[in-house]
């Protein structure tokens, strides 16, 4: 019986199993090719959470210290500016905060007034060279200066791969921030490129920005 | 057989087949998905929080709408466990003085919200908080619903903080007006602190250098171009120029635009910055000598001859002579105040309390003038008439609280006088010093029919009872009032005049908005202004926020 089984040739032969593999290996490749637009689809919506949590947490870092912040002159100043108008598009800024303990204490009052005292200076700048977004707590000023300083440090980075970072002192704000020496707000924009793309970047989106307008709301 | 059939039958192949793919991509699925679900998770939670930023920040705008609802806005408070509401997909609770986490000060309101939003299985919070003055509905320490005009080279306005710890904290107080602030020439100097020798001004506390006013233990240095904001930067200790326009619309001015304008020299072009000012643009000459922190616009209310207001939010923003006069005929020093009469030797009055007629007040401020202190007037008094002081008179002492409030106008006429009226702003005890910082100093209301034929007064002013503050200038004339002072048709200081107040100046307007009826004018004359917020709430009317903070 056993002879028999061996000499029997039905069932599977090598030629046989060769042409399945084939077949399925054929089959899973068109199965992923059809699959790339969602993969594309997965790995574009991965990249832009991850990215926009990058660069929200960059604004983030900096949102509480803004809204905390006054548009009083002299006590907020961009620096390195490119656009077309005063305050606009510019790589740095300067702003006051009242909080202690290398700006991030407890907020501080005038005694007995209720109003801000301010006790620092922050600067929030990108270095060109290593596209990183920093932050730096000037605890000696209540004033930004009128240039932004050399050799700040040391400095806290708060974003990474950031391909842009422009703040404006703006009026109009909206729908697109006019930088003004009469400014109401600050838009703080920061584009960050994706770190890596297994694909042509055609099929992926590898630049992410995000615009943010922010009301300082001391100082009134 | 059965196995020989069954290598044979070839039913299941494709079953086999699909099973691996499914599994493959299955596998893939859910690791994609596994990778995904972290950062979606992470952006979630972001979004959260930043959701429960602004209903948190709702929960506040809420806070603040109720206190300018209340019919006390200084005695408004919520209970201690706040006032919780839903809002959007999340719910704020907010407290009034009565939040668990910051407290701004005595005679202040401490604002609280806390903003919640649910993620998932958690709860995510954040909080914020402000500070305000309550009561007054704005913050400025010289308004003028008509036209604020400085005029001459020799005028010089400050508009400094009260005791400054040092400079710029806090800054100096804003100037605004509905209509238009004018200077006349490059003349007019406005916070200039010494610019160019050391100024020295006689006031209260003797003869000091005007930088003192802002903090300064000497003389700050100055720059020259306006574009430049020298070291130490003095910009920042000052106010805002206030550009206004009343929540009810547009005033026409004419400069054409929506909110007051900035003028120099007879001049209608509306100057854009305090840089613009000072240099001069437009081809309008430079006011070199102007420094205010920047120029804002702003949406403020109007205050309101009736009362109550129109303004459904802001009710008590209004003046009501006859509330004053009631005051003054309930008066709790009335015994008080008869001794003085007594002894002044003041006949049968024609009304009761301290509601007195201008002869009846004229006797009062002879007797004051020599024997005050220590023999002085307390609480409201009322002048039924216009009033015109020729002699120097301190009405309640240094640590008084006498306000005095004028049906017509108040004149101080010649050289050499002095009148003061001061409160008890310095007292140790917080509270008592709170109620003196928010009494009112001079309330000038106006006849409830001017006079068809004004007489001429001093300098081109003239008088018809229409609430009008004239103080004619001279030399060594001088006004020391603290609180607010208030007048119904505007405030003139003539040259060599000078106003000392502690509190805040709001010059109405009854007989149109024109530059032939100003509110406010400085010419040649010597005004600081030490802006005390508080004694803006005298209006009992709004909140206005001095500080906003966010706890987490």
């Amino acid at each position: 019986m056993l002879r028999r089984f061996l000499a029997d040739d039905r069932g599977y032969s090598a030629a046989d199993a060769v042409t399945g593999l084939v077949l399925l290996a054929l089959t899973i490749v068109s199965l992923y090719q059809v699959m790339i637009p969602s993969f594309a689809l997965w790995r574009n919506s991965d990249e832009r959470i991850a990215r926009q949590q990058d660069v929200r947490l960059a604004i983030d870092r900096i949102a509480r210290g803004l809204h905390e912040a006054t548009l009083e002159f002299g006590r907020m100043r961009v620096y390195n500016c490119t656009g077309a108008g005063a305050n606009e598009n510019c790589s740095a800024i300067g702003f006051v905060t009242t909080r202690d303990n290398n700006c991030a204490g407890q907020f501080q009052y005038v005694p007995g007034t209720g109003m801000p005292e301010w006790r620092a200076v922050v600067y929030v700048w990108r270095d060109a060279a290593t596209s990183e977004l920093r932050w730096y707590c000037d605890t000696l000023s209540t004033q930004p200066a009128p240039t932004l300083p050399a050799g700040l440090g040391p400095y806290t980075v708060i974003g990474t791969r950031l391909t842009l970072a422009s703040f404006t002192l703006c009026n109009p704000c909206a729908p697109t921030p006019v930088g003004s020496v009469n400014p109401i707000a600050v838009a703080v924009a920061f584009q960050e490129q994706a770190a890596t793309a297994s694909r042509p970047t055609y099929r992926y989106q590898t630049n992410f920005y995000n615009q943010t307008i922010f009301l300082p709301m001391n100082g009134q | 057989m059965r196995v020989t059939r069954w290598m044979r039958n070839e039913r299941g192949l494709a079953l086999i087949t699909v099973l691996v793919i499914t599994m493959i991509t299955t596998g893939i699925g859910i690791a994609l998905v596994g990778l995904m679900n972290t950062d979606l998770t992470h952006a979630g939670v972001q979004h959260a929080k930043a959701r429960s930023f602004y209903v948190a920040q709702a929960g506040l705008e809420e806070a603040k709408a109720q206190v300018f609802a209340a019919s006390d806005p200084l005695t408004y408070t919520t209970a201690s466990a706040g006032v919780t509401s839903n809002f959007g997909d999340g719910r704020f609770t907010y407290w009034v003085d009565n939040g668990t986490t910051v407290f701004c000060g005595v005679g202040l309101k401490t604002l609280e919200a806390e903003g919640e939003v649910g993620y998932l299985a958690f709860t995510i919070r954040s909080r914020v908080a402000a500070c305000g003055i309550p009561g007054a509905p704005f913050l400025t320490s010289i308004f003028g619903v008509s036209l604020v005009e400085t005029q001459g080279a020799t005028s010089h306005t400050y508009v400094a903080p009260v005791r400054p710890s040092v400079p710029g904290a806090p800054r100096g107080g804003h100037i605004g007006s509905f209509y238009k602030i004018n200077f006349d020439s490059s003349g007019p100097r406005l916070n200039s602190l010494s610019e160019q020798n050391i100024t020295m001004l006689t006031l209260r506390e003797g003869t000091i250098e005007d930088y003192r006013l802002f903090g300064f233990t000497s003389r700050p240095i100055y720059e020259t171009n306006a574009n430049i904001d020298a070291t130490p930067w003095i910009l920042s200790v000052f106010g805002d120029i206030v550009k206004a326009q009343p929540t009810t619309g547009p005033i026409p001015n004419p400069c054409g635009t929506y909110f007051a304008c900035v003028s120099v020299g007879n001049q209608n072009q509306d100057v854009a910055s305090i840089a613009d000012l000072r240099q001069g643009a437009y081809g309008l000459p430079g006011v070199q000598n102007v420094y205010m922190n920047r120029m804002t616009q702003q949406v403020v209310p109007r205050l309101s001859s009736v009362c109550p207001n129109p303004d459904p939010m802001l009710p008590q923003f209004c003046v009501d002579p006859d509330a004053s006069r009631t005051e003054a005929a309930n008066n709790p020093y009335n015994s008080d105040n008869a001794a003085v009469e007594a002894a002044a030797g003041m006949g049968p009055k024609t009304y009761a309390g301290s509601v007195y007629t201008s002869s009846e007040f004229d006797s009062l401020v002879t007797y004051l003038s020599a024997n005050c202190p220590p023999r002085c007037l307390r609480g409201t008094i009322y002048v039924d008439g216009s009033y015109t002081f020729t002699r120097s008179v301190n009405l309640g002492g240094d640590t008084g609280n006498v306000t005095l409030a004028v049906r017509g106008d108040l004149v101080l006429l010649s050289n050499n006088i002095v009148v003061v009226n001061r409160h008890d702003i310095t007292n140790t005890d917080q509270a008592a010093a709170t109620a003196a910082r928010r009494l009112p100093g001079i309330l000038v209301f106006g006849l409830v029919t001017p006079l068809p034929r004004p007489t001429n007064v001093c300098r081109g002013e003239q008088a018809d009872g229409s609430g009008r503050l004239i103080v004619c200038g001279g030399s060594n004339q001088l006004l020391i009032a603290d609180g607010m002072l208030y007048t119904q048709e505007g405030l003139f200081v003539g040259s060599s005049g000078t106003v000392d107040l502690i509190g805040a100046l709001y010059n109405d307007n009854r007989s149109g908005i024109s530059p032939s009826s100003p509110s406010f004018t400085n010419q040649n004359a010597t005004i600081v202004v030490r802006f005390d917020p508080l004694s803006l709430s005298f209006f009992r009317s709004g909140l206005a926020i001095v500080s906003w903070q966010q706890l987490r």
